[in-house]
């Protein structure tokens, strides 16, 4: 039988989310993630493996209700403001924030998420603006 | 200097700073100009998206989680993790008037460096007209090929398939075609797939010595070019011929040629992991092409008049057409002119086989004076054919067979016909009445051409009326038929007694 990706994602986020299990110590964990990728190895299936860990994160947020959010800035700021400002934006209160820090953006901060993106940057907005002089 | 100060003040003033929600997704493989991301959830089929350093690409593939981005034109930028944003909008391509006498690419952009500026889009795809919007094809396109315009006659609106190996003269035909559209009130428009740079160079060159360019466009799309660019080019031409047709014009497309088209569809649909099916080629194959072609049409009355006929072209691998994609543009195409490689090997240029090239539904559109005599020269050709081959085994031969054997090859010959030198209608008529109705029958065959082309001059200098009542009313009466013979018979009188084969023996005597 041909397993899908999405198959062996949810497969193993049932192992891992068994109540049992979530439990044990973190021990446990790594045993269950070691046998599975044990399996993959032996049925040839490892190739799959980036697909499979994509499904198991997008299965893990469907679960928990947490939106993902990547907060880029051009300065340094305070993890709680990155998070105050994504939640404003994402307008959720389930929020695990990242941060980047890249000084392309002049100033300002880019917001994204899987399928979204607000770009508050000031790059982008020289940008948008020498569009419309030209 | 003041005013122009103030003036960027104000329209920066004048500039707000949106927030802008942009849909996203993030590329997790590139290979061969086929990008795969995830995210980009609502996106739409041929919607088209950017990739954060400037690369344009078209969504096809959406599968569950991820999506199948065709890009177009230069990938080497697009890294994995970069991020793709959905532009919300179909793939569509620059129309107007202003595209005529430019080269451009399939994407509507200028490649001779100029600017192009014009107002309107059309998407690349569209359904084709309906048939409540249709009218069937009732006006001649004139190739100025005698061989086509007399028996397999093309009319505004009609698909007619050119095929034939390689070498044997297709592009020749379509250029042809398209010089002979001077004063026909008739935009051409040139699609070059997967050609050599060279090739479409050379073409470019001939149309503007003719003065062809200033009715004329060029989408090309080399066989440098991406495999995308290739799959695109005809659609983004025909969507600039659907313009004029709108406009209640009329367009003639060229599609050179659509084997190379399917080829670089089928590389597309291989590394979006389509299944392949009949050589490797995807399960719409056939669909690829139907789209296209059906958007040739001609438009009634209430929806402008306005006609697109597609001249699509087919190579065929050592004459074989019954391979798979030849026979499925067969099967769409109202007709097809064939070209044979021994046909052209012996000097019968242009290389077309009268008796396996059809017209479907050419006839209706035909001048009334051509269709009477094409009928006699169709005839007394299918005559000769198989006269020749029946008299290959015997030499004794009556007096009628030898005259029919004598009149074919005549008319073989008349057929001939040199590149780039379409002529007019009314000359055509003049030329085959005139070989048909034994007029040319003591011209030696190996004169024929000198003999026709010395009449056309002389006709055309001498009894211009005879053309210009072929021009104006399309058909003939018994008094031009008087005219005209007694226009060949002074015509004869004053060319070299050489040419004659009787006049000839008496003189050998």
């Amino acid at each position: 039988m041909n397993i899908t990706p999405k198959q062996y994602a949810s497969a193993w986020y049932e192992l891992l989310s068994d109540k049992k299990i979530i439990r044990l110590s973190c021990g446990q964990a790594s045993k269950v993630n070691k046998k599975m990728l044990a399996y993959l190895y032996k049925t040839g299936h490892l190739s799959k493996l980036a697909e499979i860990l994509r499904n198991l994160e997008e299965i893990e947020q469907r679960q928990l209700g947490v939106e993902h959010a990547l907060i880029t800035s051009a300065h340094e700021i305070s993890e709680n403001q990155a998070k105050k400002l994504a939640k404003e934006i994402l307008k959720t209160d389930e929020v695990s924030v990242r941060h980047k820090i890249n000084p392309e953006l002049i100033g300002g901060i880019q917001i994204e998420t899987k399928n979204k993106r607000w770009d508050l940057s000031i790059k982008s907005q020289l940008l948008s603006l020498s569009k419309q002089l030209t | 200097m003041d005013s122009i100060i103030e003036q960027l003040k104000k329209e920066i003033s004048g500039f707000k700073a949106e927030i802008q929600e942009e849909k996203i997704g993030t590329v997790i493989h590139i290979a061969d100009g086929i990008a795969s991301a995830t995210g980009l959830a609502d996106v739409a089929s041929m919607e088209m998206v950017k990739f954060d350093d400037g690369a344009i690409g078209v969504a096809l593939n959406l599968e569950e989680g991820k999506v199948g981005i065709m890009v177009l034109g230069e990938y080497k930028g697009i890294s994995e993790g970069m991020k793709v944003k959905a532009l919300g909008r179909i793939l569509d391509v620059p129309v107007g008037d202003e595209m005529i006498g430019r080269v451009i690419d399939p994407l509507g952009q200028p490649k001779d460096g100029k600017d192009l500026k014009t107002e309107k889009n059309y998407p690349m795809e569209r359904i084709a007209p309906g048939v409540i919007t249709r009218k069937s094809v009732h006006e001649p396109v004139q190739t100025g090929l005698k061989s086509i315009d007399a028996m397999i006659p093309i009319g505004r609106g009609q698909r007619e398939l050119i095929i034939g190996d390689r070498q044997t003269g297709k592009t020749a035909v379509a250029i042809d075609t398209i010089l002979n559209q001077k004063g026909q009130n008739m935009t051409c428009i040139y699609v070059a797939i997967g050609q050599k740079e060279s090739k479409i160079a050379q073409i470019v060159a001939r149309l503007e010595k003719a003065g062809a360019m200033e009715y004329t466009i060029i989408v090309s799309a080399s066989a440098s070019e991406s495999a995308a660019l290739n799959f695109l080019a005809p659609y983004a031409g025909c969507a600039m011929g659907e313009y004029f047709m709108d406009q209640g014009k009329d367009a003639l497309i060229i599609y050179d040629d659509l084997s190379k088209h399917a080829v670089a569809y089928r590389q597309i649909s291989l590394l979006l992991k389509r299944p392949p099916g009949r050589e490797a080629y995807p399960g719409d194959v056939f669909y690829l092409h139907s789209r296209l072609l059906e958007r040739a049409a001609k438009l009634n009355e209430d929806n402008g008049k306005g006609s697109l006929t597609a001249l699509p072209i087919i190579e065929t691998q050592g004459n074989d057409v019954s391979a798979y994609i030849p026979t499925n543009v067969i099967s769409i195409t109202d007709g097809q002119i064939y070209l044979e490689s021994n046909l052209f090997n012996k000097g019968f240029r242009p290389a077309i086989n009268v008796g396996l090239s059809v017209s479907r539904v050419g006839g209706a559109a035909q001048i009334k004076a051509m269709k009477k005599v094409a009928g006699s020269l169709r005839l007394d050709l299918a005559q000769f054919r198989e006269l020749e081959a029946f008299t290959q085994f015997g030499s004794d031969l009556d007096e009628a067979t030898q005259k029919q054997l004598e009149r074919g090859k005549r008319l073989e010959k008349l057929l001939i016909q040199p590149q780039y030198s379409p002529m007019p209608v009314a000359q055509q008529v003049v030329q085959i009445y005139s070989a048909t109705n034994g007029l040319m029958d003591d011209v030696d065959v190996d004169y024929i051409s000198n003999f026709a082309k010395g009449l056309s001059e002389y006709v055309d200098q001498n009894n211009p009326e005879l053309l210009k009542l072929i021009d104006k009313k399309g058909e003939f009466d018994e008094k031009w038929e008087h005219g005209l013979k007694k226009a060949v018979d002074d015509y004869k009188s004053i060319v070299d007694k050489e040419w004659f084969v009787e006049k000839k023996t008496e003189k050998s005597d």
